[in-house]
């Protein structure tokens, strides 16, 4: 399944938690918007729906959907996150995408941009060695609750836990992140994971929040496990990748639903043009602390000869198969990984 | 930028070209680097190995062929890719001041290493230097190329931190973006108005030997590219 391209490389996507929709963002400073429906005979069609122009003045790097599914979030170069929100027109009809909040702040490039599970939060980050955290509030107001200055480094990717209001963030100092709120006082680090050998370019939990994976310009994902409150270790790395791996995802899959110790697919994509997919499941026989991964599909040349920089699970039900790509080619694909 | 200039006095060694050694062909025959004299001596290699007629026909065919093996037939006249940019804070090339140099481009399929030479170990014009070679790569040759450049190993300073962002493609995309960099890179890219000559040697190019039958017609080259032009360019 392929979605129609943008003009420069497609950097970033992200599914709508609650509605068909896929958003893409590129280097062409627009976002484009594709509906998908399934056409009777088990396959599914993707359309573009609309493309955004933003007004970005630069790429636009990254984008995240509120888990309401109604507001869109976009992370641009030109330093600042646009929030966006489909306006209604006068039957009540859902229009025209609008930018209904402008949130300035950064001083370099923003890399990434992510919702708190509960959507009261919004996490974003720089190059210039920034995390902020911003509090949404009602009418588009954006609160701003703290700027971590934690990395040495360009930061190149947040992402928050599942259910808890915990934030990890991955730079090009090679380390990750993770900030909680004292709540008499400021948000701070309460964790630092060291292990990568280079940048870390994504981040993506567990659905069960109790691992987080990591990918890095070192060509491995790391797997980290909680093991306390705001302590976590490294229990396995996934090896394969030739080149940087820009992306990691981590859904729930479709295979084993139903058994215990199942903890879902990791696919992860890379500089090389593959994306590998995992399927992960806990040793439930021994006391070990480390999952075992079983590499369950192997896509090469997913994108031609371009590199992948973004790969994503959809959320939602029925969905947990799909997984969307975005490559230097400028296009957005859609695979569908079989039952194994 | 500061108007520091890091080497005040650099090096300045005499273009390296026209060599008659086997050796040196044989680098050239790995390199981007390479000028119409070596690129008929190669030519002449292959002619060599195996002799075949060629037709009208597969020399009209031949200029997509060439695309699809590795050459760029640009519409636009293109130099040499690396040796003639211009280093930075100098009024030489970079092949002039020895920063690059033909056995430092290593090119195993589709993966291309450069390796450069900073003039001064503190040079702060490293990240410039490399990235002029980047985006001149990036804009000559065919997608397909993965470009890692890399200063010399305990040639700089700060060896890590150049290579570390001259191989990070947010950085470099987001550098490209700078209103000022177009600036410098046609300041580095200022001598290719007059340098009409583009040669991209591939591995089974230089082999000779794996070549499908049609890839003979290589050694009529210098009659398929187009001619050297000084006004083809505005």
């Amino acid at each position: 399944m392929i979605c129609t391209g943008h003009e420069d490389r497609a950097w970033h996507i992200a599914w709508n938690p609650t509605k068909s929709l896929l958003a893409s963002c590129s280097a062409d400073k627009s976002v484009k918007l594709f509906t998908y429906n399934h056409d009777g005979e088990g396959n599914l069609n993707f359309t573009l729906a609309t493309s955004i122009p933003t007004g970005h003045l630069k790429t636009v790097r990254a984008v995240a959907w509120s888990p309401s599914g109604r507001t869109l979030a976009t992370a641009s170069f030109d330093s600042n996150i646009g929030i966006w929100e489909q306006e209604l027109d006068d039957d009540g009809n859902p229009g025209e995408w609008e930018c209904a909040s402008l949130l300035e702040g950064h001083e370099t490039e923003c890399k990434s941009v992510a919702y708190s599970s509960s959507g009261n939060l919004l996490a974003s980050c720089s190059r210039d060695k920034t995390v902020w955290v911003w509090e949404v509030q009602p009418d588009s107001d954006f609160e701003c609750m703290g700027v971590l200055m934690e990395h040495t480094q360009d930061v190149k990717c947040v992402a928050w836990h599942p259910t808890e209001e915990i934030l990890a963030s991955g730079s090009y100092d090679d380390t990750i992140k993770l900030y909680v709120d004292d709540p008499l006082d400021d948000w701070f680090c309460c964790a630092t994971l060291t292990g990568h050998a280079s940048t870390v370019w994504s981040i993506s939990w567990s659905p069960n929040g109790k691992y987080l994976a990591s990918a890095s310009d070192d060509k491995t994902v790391r797997i980290w496990r909680r093991i306390g409150e705001h302590e976590f270790k490294c229990v396995l790395v996934l090896e394969g990748h030739e080149r940087s791996v820009y992306s990691v995802s981590w859904g729930i899959g479709k295979s084993n639903q139903e058994i215990d110790s199942s903890l879902g697919w990791i696919a992860s994509a890379s500089g090389d043009g593959v994306i590998r997919v995992w399927d992960l499941s806990e040793n439930s026989s021994t006391e070990s602390m480390i999952p075992s991964a079983k590499l369950i599909a192997r896509l090469p040349t997913a994108h031609g000869v371009h590199d992948i920089n973004s790969v994503v699970w959809c959320p939602r039900k029925g969905h947990e198969d799909l997984l969307a790509t975005s490559g230097d080619d400028g296009m957005v694909k859609v695979w569908r990984i079989q039952g194994t | 930028m500061s108007g520091e200039i890091f080497n005040p006095n650099p090096t300045v060694f005499r273009s390296s070209t026209k060599s008659h050694s086997p050796r040196r062909l044989l680098a050239a025959k790995k390199s981007l680097w390479i000028n119409e004299y070596e690129a008929s001596q190669l030519v002449q290699v292959v002619d060599d190995e195996e002799e075949e007629a060629i037709d009208q026909d597969e020399i009209f065919g031949a200029p997509l062929f060439f695309y699809q093996i590795g050459y760029q037939v640009d519409e636009f006249p293109c130099s040499d890719l690396i040796k003639n940019i211009y280093d930075p804070e100098h009024p030489n090339t970079l092949e002039e001041l020895h920063v690059v140099s033909a056995p430092q481009i290593d090119i195993v399929e589709n993966r291309v290493e450069v390796e450069f030479t900073p003039t001064v170990p503190h040079c702060g014009m490293s990240t410039l230097i490399g990235l002029s070679i980047r985006v001149r790569l990036i804009r000559s040759l065919p997608t397909r190329f993965k470009l890692d450049i890399v200063v010399k190993p305990g040639s700089h300073q700060s060896e890590h931190a150049v290579n570390k962002q001259l191989n990070d493609k947010e950085r470099v995309a987001a550098a490209l973006e700078n209103p000022a960099l177009p600036y410098s890179l046609s300041y580095a890219f200022r001598s290719l108005a007059l340098n009409v000559q583009f040669r991209l040697i591939t591995p089974q190019m230089c082999s000779g030997k794996n070549l499908p039958a049609s890839t003979k017609k290589l050694r009529h080259l210098n009659i398929l590219l187009p001619t050297p032009s000084r006004h083809a360019w505005p």
